[in-house]
């Protein structure tokens, strides 16, 4: 486990922050006593603190070999291992029950998987529909379209480097099978078909884009991730944090005269929810260097309240991916800018304005991913699947964009001679096939959903 | 909080101060007089807001001045409440100067609501303070203040839980004439079962109903009592206090009473005349509702 200092003191941080709202609202009423009593002038009136929503942000970050606690943004982000935002409410509320502090331990705790993901195929499910040789082990088992009914078997994602370097055998395999009708194992002559990797494309849309965090959700044995696991650290430090804010909120103000608790009510810590993006190597822990293979993990924490029932619902999603939004659209638009426009018919054989028309087009159902962070920009790659001709096409561009998404709205710019094309396949050939270099970024994504699934497993 | 957003925090009050009530808000036909008085009102608004610029929410823009979390929560409360404060004098002026125009509506002015977003950064972290800090300058402001809070203060008429009721203490001068009578029936009842006929003429407020008008009967609800004060109009020097208790039964006990002069400062005629004067008032105003 990475000896992280500062995270330790975060329950007590978020605790202080929510318990300064009743004490804020125990403020307000002795400030409002006198006008209280004073009935002759004006109407008696109570001041009244009715919630607070706060939000509340911490970065880990890299600093030469160490890796510290951050309340304050740096002026290099690129190293930050752990971005974190919580936000809570604290709001007044009537009770019909008697508060009482609650405890890690009693909070119960429960995880959405992508429903895409089947975590255990069965022996019969392998044979069928996966390549030879393929365990659970080596093998990502997906179901993917609108009602789970094609399955895709990678086996050894994280061979993806080897794409286009080595002979095709030491490539990852996959087998696609629509609609439950087992396909090909690819590669089939050092190619692999377009089809799987725009089902995939869809899917993943569709996934984000309905909301990540819904679907059914399972038991979850925090503790099962391992004494090494920072991500069990880290879920375990952000449902004390809770636990604490509540335990705070509930019965600070109990050393409060009678008079003054009559006067303020009750307050709770409601909406409590974590955004936590983290850089993982592929045991859990925090990766502190680019050396070890690192991959984002994406998570997201609620804590959700029935009566006196706590449950934490955590639910893995795609850092750095896009599918809709402001800034999606910022960075469709530094496409359809008049050099970057140029740049990408040169790389087509196309014209300015036949290549503006697709991008219009294909970017209404399309995907961005960040495949790099550096000083001077983030790499991005976007696959925009259309129909052209009436037949499945699709544009996969890389390039690398200066984001601001903290403006509103967001600004993203493509830097020049950056854009590379990755894959245009052409809508009349039957059978389209990926090139090497668009494939290993397919294989990268399938390695990374597979690390998602095992630190949590 | 970015930049100077914090000294902006004093215009949000000086806004909430301009919203009216608009369930009160005047809206006076346009005769020069009653305009000329809506200006002097709006003039002292501007007078309260800028009072509160300058009270209170003054924010610490220093690094070198963190503020604690609970403690900036309780200075733009303070400031809100002196404010409404403000506002209520200035209202009681206004209504004072319209009295005997119909033609133009009564109003009070109020604050409703409060809403605020502070964006912060942080100096230190204890588990049981937070310290904030603002940064004054733009940049330093934008990436410093990762942190933030936004919250709504909203004035409400005050609860009456039995819980605070029985926790205020109140003192109720006893006009109902259903209560008034309670008290007389407790005190015969009480002096009925003594049967002592010096005790029941020692009572002088017992002789008619003129004389049981003027006496003031004062609920200290907390102790469970009654205090009753009476003046003979008739005997200058002939005042008194009786506490008088009706749980579990009747008890009528004399407090203090003066039936001559003590001394020569006459302060007891002070008492006397006190409470005649009140007395009489009471007296007919209670005949009145009869």
């Amino acid at each position: 486990m990475t000896d992280i200092p500062g995270l330790d003191k975060l329950p007590g941080q978020i605790s202080a922050l929510a318990g300064a709202v009743p004490q804020a609202g125990i403020s307000l009423a002795r400030a409002s006593i006198d006008h209280l009593l004073d009935p002759v002038r004006g109407f008696p009136t109570l001041h009244f603190m009715n919630e607070a929503r706060l939000a509340w942000r911490f970065y880990l970050a890299q600093k030469e070999s160490e890796i510290f606690f951050f309340f304050m943004r740096e002026d290099s982000p690129v190293n930050v291992v752990l971005d974190t935002n919580i936000s809570f409410r604290v709001a007044a509320v009537s009770r019909t029950y008697q508060p009482m502090p609650i405890t890690v331990e009693s909070i119960s705790k429960r995880i959405v998987l992508p429903p895409f993901i089947k975590t255990q195929p069965s022996a019969q499910e392998l044979r069928d529909f996966a390549p030879q040789g393929a365990t659970r082990e080596n093998t990502l088992f997906l179901t993917l379209g609108p009602q789970r009914q094609n399955p895709l078997a990678v086996m050894n994602p994280k061979k993806h480097n080897l794409v286009g370097i080595t002979e095709p055998d030491w490539w990852p395999k996959l087998r696609y099978s629509p609609n439950g009708v087992p396909g090909a194992i690819e590669p089939d002559n050092g190619k692999y078909s377009l089809k799987p990797f725009l089902d995939l494309t869809e899917t993943l849309r569709s996934w984000v884009k309905n909301g990540f965090d819904v679907g059914p959700d399972m038991p979850f044995d925090v503790d099962s991730l391992g004494y090494q696991s920072d991500v069990k650290h880290i879920l375990k430090t952000i449902i004390k944090a809770y636990s604490e804010a509540l335990s705070q909120v509930r019965m600070g103000g109990t050393n409060q005269s009678k008079l003054f608790l009559a006067l303020v009510g009750e307050y709770e810590v409601l909406d409590f929810q974590a955004r936590v993006v983290l850089r993982l190597r592929p045991d859990g822990s925090i990766a502190s260097d680019n050396k070890q293979d690192p991959f984002q993990l994406l998570m997201l924490v609620w804590m959700i309240q029935e009566q006196e029932k706590m449950k934490t619902r955590v639910a893995i999603g795609p850092p750095d991916f896009l599918v809709s939004g402001a800034l999606y659209e910022a960075f469709v638009e530094a496409l359809r800018q008049k050099e970057a426009l140029t740049e990408i018919a040169t790389l087509l054989n196309s014209s300015s304005e036949e290549v503006n028309s697709l991008l219009r087009a294909f970017a209404k159902s399309g995907v961005i991913f960040r495949i790099k962070r550096e000083d001077d920009g983030d790499t991005d790659v976007l696959v925009l699947p259309g129909v052209d001709s009436g037949k499945n096409a699709a544009l996969m561009l890389r390039g690398k964009f200066v984001v601001d998404a903290a403006k509103d709205p967001p600004r993203v710019e493509l830097k020049k001679n950056t854009i590379r094309n990755l894959l245009f396949n052409e809508p009349n050939r039957e059978s389209p096939s990926v090139e090497s270099e668009a494939v290993k970024y397919f294989f990268r994504l399938f390695d990374n959903i597979k690390r998602w699934i095992g630190v949590l497993q | 909080m970015k930049g100077d957003e914090l000294h902006e925090l004093g215009d949000i009050l000086r806004d909430a101060g301009r919203t009216l009530d608009p369930d009160s808000t005047p809206n006076p036909p346009e005769i020069p007089d009653d305009d000329q008085r809506l200006t002097t009102v709006l003039e002292k608004l501007t007078y309260v807001q800028n009072r509160m610029k300058t009270r209170g929410v003054k924010p610490p823009l220093t690094e070198g001045k963190p503020v604690e979390f609970s403690d900036f929560f309780s200075s733009v409360g303070r400031s809100l409440v002196e404010a409404q404060k403000a506002l209520d004098g200035h209202s009681e002026t206004y209504l004072e100067r319209i009295r005997g125009r119909p033609h133009i509506l009564p109003s009070v002015f109020r604050i409703p609501k409060l809403s605020a977003e502070i964006k912060f950064a942080l100096k230190e972290v204890k588990a049981e303070k937070i310290n904030l800090i603002f940064y004054s300058t733009k940049d330093e402001a934008e990436k410093q203040h990762q942190q933030s809070v936004q919250f709504d203060i909203v004035s409400v008429p005050p609860p009456q839980p039995q819980e605070m009721i029985n926790l205020t203490p109140q003192v109720t001068l006893i006009l109902s004439s259903g209560m008034r009578n309670s008290v007389f029936e407790g005190i015969n009842q009480f002096l009925g079962s003594t049967g002592d006929e010096a005790e029941l003429k020692s009572v002088p407020f017992l002789k008619d109903q003129d004389n049981m008008d003027q006496v003031l009967i004062v609920e200290a609800a907390p102790l469970k009592c009654f205090f009753l004060f009476y003046a003979e109009p008739e005997k200058d020097k002939d005042v008194g206090i009786w506490r008088l208790t009706l749980d579990p039964s009747p008890k009528l006990e004399e407090v203090i009473r003066f039936t001559r002069t003590i001394g020569k400062a006459g302060d007891e005629r002070l008492l006397h005349d006190a409470v005649l004067e009140f007395g009489r008032l009471q007296a007919d105003f209670l005949k009145q509702l009869r």
